[in-house]
């Protein structure tokens, strides 16, 4: 009799660590399906409206759940939102209108910035992307003149759409000769240092008319119709957070061979020989000096540039 | 009852585990915010100074083999005089306890569990080391050899991966804007490096106490090591600028550490963290409780455990109103506290030790 009781209140207990464990659960748990994973984002500031715009792109999750099934006519990795607001928290808070998941800003990888916002400050969106949990320092920044929305619709000459091109863009070790790389992680840097103002890669878009039947397949057009390609070309160029101009392709070599950032380059030099014709050597290595000097009363630097290089 | 014993590993590993989790929260930006790129040489003499403190603990406790710190205050001031001292003793270890258990939770709330209740994780923490406390130094001693594998290794891991990162131009001008601020950095973490003299709560249990150096040598060494390391790598990456706007620039770094396609790995980098917590938890609460015990001459610690634990929960849960007036509080208001246990008090003891002893 004894035994029995002692053995039902076992299995009382039992029976109630049991029922613990079905009310249990993470307080903050994520799943991967609730969230809606922001690929990029592009920002610009509209001055007649006095609000800020911003799109991202979003990975549609049938394409990474479905596999296979997800193929056929509408193979768009991701989707476009455009929403407005007085700030980029504001903005970015519409977008739950059109979304069913949590933005989720982990994989966030790119972010490009209109010239607009960037001649206006960039203090004004810095804050939110520093404080933001889920977002990385390492995400790139661009800066484009052009229509943001534009830039965002762009498709991409070999990659699958424009944020897959930017990432890939700055992931690669050669021909980084045209723009600067910088993340966010520089940037803010390179600002809240002394002596140091920030610069980012300038991005912009080409219109051109399809050169093959493939092309035009791929961007969804049919063949009388333009496409529209991302490149990345030239320099922006910083006082403070302020956008103040622009490098050409030229300036921008120079100043990364001052930066000491050419890496993978050609540079075209005269024959030593006096042959004509130019030879081309491939850059193995580049040491870059700066010295400041007065000249007349004035700051000045003299640059002293080595290229160590092969031919080819 | 038998007499706890513990060896000069295990203390190595306690003592290792009872700075280092909190260490690597609030002062590196802290220090990049009091000493700019110089935060590296306040950790090193924070260090010095540390290895100095717990040489003068050898000393002391070794004068009173059998004692603890608060047995030995009373056995030199007098019952009246250690009974005070024992019992600000009390109050430090339990508001210490507190700071701690908050920094854990409000660590975990504002990088990673947002909607949670800070109640809820402090009060998850301090009943699980409640029970450790229960169970006796030596288990914990044991958990903490496990613990200190487990967190030196991730560390030692952080540090290897992070090397080609490190730009050793960035501490350039050394010294540039004078000794002042290096001093006010490392009055700071000197609070960290002074928990040394922890050493001398846990001298009596030492099987080998003459074996007491090594384990603060290591103990200091290893934390000054580390933390030199890490602010290397926080000021050459963030620069000292942005470090100090970060409130935990080395989660910031961690979040950024990727290993091949393996990204996102802080979440491992966390759960060791945490085990660490555990243990400074546990320990800090064990002392408050061993105080008590201390205060009151009573022959055993284990009523105490449940009201000691659910004070220092509340204390943790009403002593700051967010997670900023911790940082502050570390800031500008702990490095003029902490110094008195861990220094003046134990200072007191040995003089009035040596008068005694030149009288007799």
């Amino acid at each position: 009799m004894q035994n029995q009781r002692f053995y039902g209140r076992k299995l009382l207990v039992l029976l109630l660590i049991v029922s613990l464990l079905l009310t249990g659960g993470c307080w903050d748990r994520e799943e991967l399906e609730e969230l809606a994973y922001v690929l990029a984002m592009a920002i610009d500031y509209l001055p007649d409206e006095e609000k800020f715009e911003v799109t991202t792109a979003i990975i549609r999750p049938l394409n990474i759940s479905g596999g296979e099934q997800g193929g056929g006519g509408d193979v768009e990795p991701f989707r476009l939102i455009t929403t407005k607001g007085d700030t980029l928290s504001t903005a970015l808070e519409q977008q739950n209108a059109f979304v069913a998941r949590r933005m989720y800003f982990a994989h966030t990888e790119v972010v490009i910035i209109g010239e607009n916002l960037a001649r206006r400050g960039m203090h004004t969106v810095l804050d939110r992307f520093v404080r933001e949990r889920d977002l990385r320092m390492s995400m790139q920044l661009f800066i484009t003149s052009e229509d943001v929305k534009d830039v965002m619709r762009s498709g991409s000459k070999i990659e699958e759409g424009m944020p897959v091109f930017l990432t890939r863009w700055q992931e690669r070790k050669d021909g980084q000769i045209l723009a600067p790389v910088v993340d966010l992680r520089i940037f803010v840097k390179n600002l809240l240092s002394s002596g140091i103002d920030p610069v980012l890669p300038r991005l912009s878009i080409r219109t051109e008319r399809p050169i093959s039947p493939q092309e035009t397949e791929l961007a969804g057009k049919d063949s009388s119709e333009m496409v529209v390609y991302p490149k990345v070309l030239g320099t922006a160029v910083f006082k403070g957070d302020k956008l103040t101009g622009f490098l050409n392709d030229y300036e921008t070599l120079g100043f990364l061979y001052v930066q000491e950032d050419i890496q993978h380059a050609t540079v075209m030099i005269d024959d030593p020989l006096g042959n004509p014709g130019k030879l081309v050597v491939f850059i193995l290595r580049n040491h870059a000096e700066v010295t400041v000097l007065q000249k007349e009363g004035a700051p000045a630097a003299r640059i002293e540039v080595t290229v160590e290089g092969e031919l080819c | 009852m038998t007499i706890e014993k513990i060896n000069t590993w295990q203390a190595t590993a306690l003592l290792t585990m009872s700075i280092i989790p909190t260490a690597i929260l609030f002062p590196p930006a802290v220090l990049a915010e009091l000493a700019g790129r110089d935060a590296w040489l306040a950790f090193l003499l924070a260090g010095v100074l540390g290895l100095l403190l717990a040489g003068f603990i050898i000393i002391l406790s070794s004068a009173y083999p059998e004692y603890n710190l608060l047995q030995i205050g009373e056995a030199v001031m007098g019952p009246f005089f250690g009974k005070m001292i024992t019992l600000a003793y009390v109050f430090f270890f339990i508001i210490v306890s507190a700071i701690v258990v908050r920094e854990f939770s409000a660590f975990m709330v504002s990088s990673f569990m947002q909607f949670t209740p800070l109640e809820i994780l402090s009060g998850v923490i301090v009943t699980m080391a409640m029970y450790a406390i229960y169970l006796g130094l030596e288990v914990i001693c044991r958990v903490s050899e496990i613990v200190f594998i487990v967190v030196m290794t991730s560390l030692l891991f952080f540090v290897v991966l992070s090397i080609p990162e490190l730009d050793l131009r960035s501490i350039l001008p050394v010294v540039d804007s004078g000794m002042q601020p290096v001093f006010n950095g490392s009055i700071v973490f000197f609070v960290w490096t002074g928990e040394i003299f922890f050493l001398s709560m846990l001298y009596p249990y030492l099987n080998r106490p003459a074996q007491a150096w090594q384990a603060a040598v290591i103990t200091v060494s290893v934390v000054t090591i580390f933390m030199v390391i890490s602010v290397f790598i926080t000021e050459s990456y963030f620069g000292f600028q942005l470090t100090s706007r970060i409130l935990f620039p080395l989660l910031a770094y961690v979040r950024l550490i990727g290993i091949g396609f393996w990204e996102r790995i802080e979440a491992l980098v966390i759960l060791i963290w945490v085990a660490g917590m555990y243990i400074k938890i546990s320990f800090f609460i064990y002392m408050a409780v061993v105080a008590v015990k201390q205060l009151f001459g009573l022959s055993q610690y284990r009523p105490l455990i449940l009201p000691m634990g659910s004070l220092v929960f509340i204390l943790s849960v009403i002593m700051f109103e967010n997670t900023i007036e911790i940082s502050v509080f570390l800031r500008d208001v702990w490095p003029f506290f902490a110094p008195l246990y861990a220094l003046i008090f134990p200072l007191l003891f040995y003089l009035t030790h040596l008068v005694k002893s030149l009288k007799s």
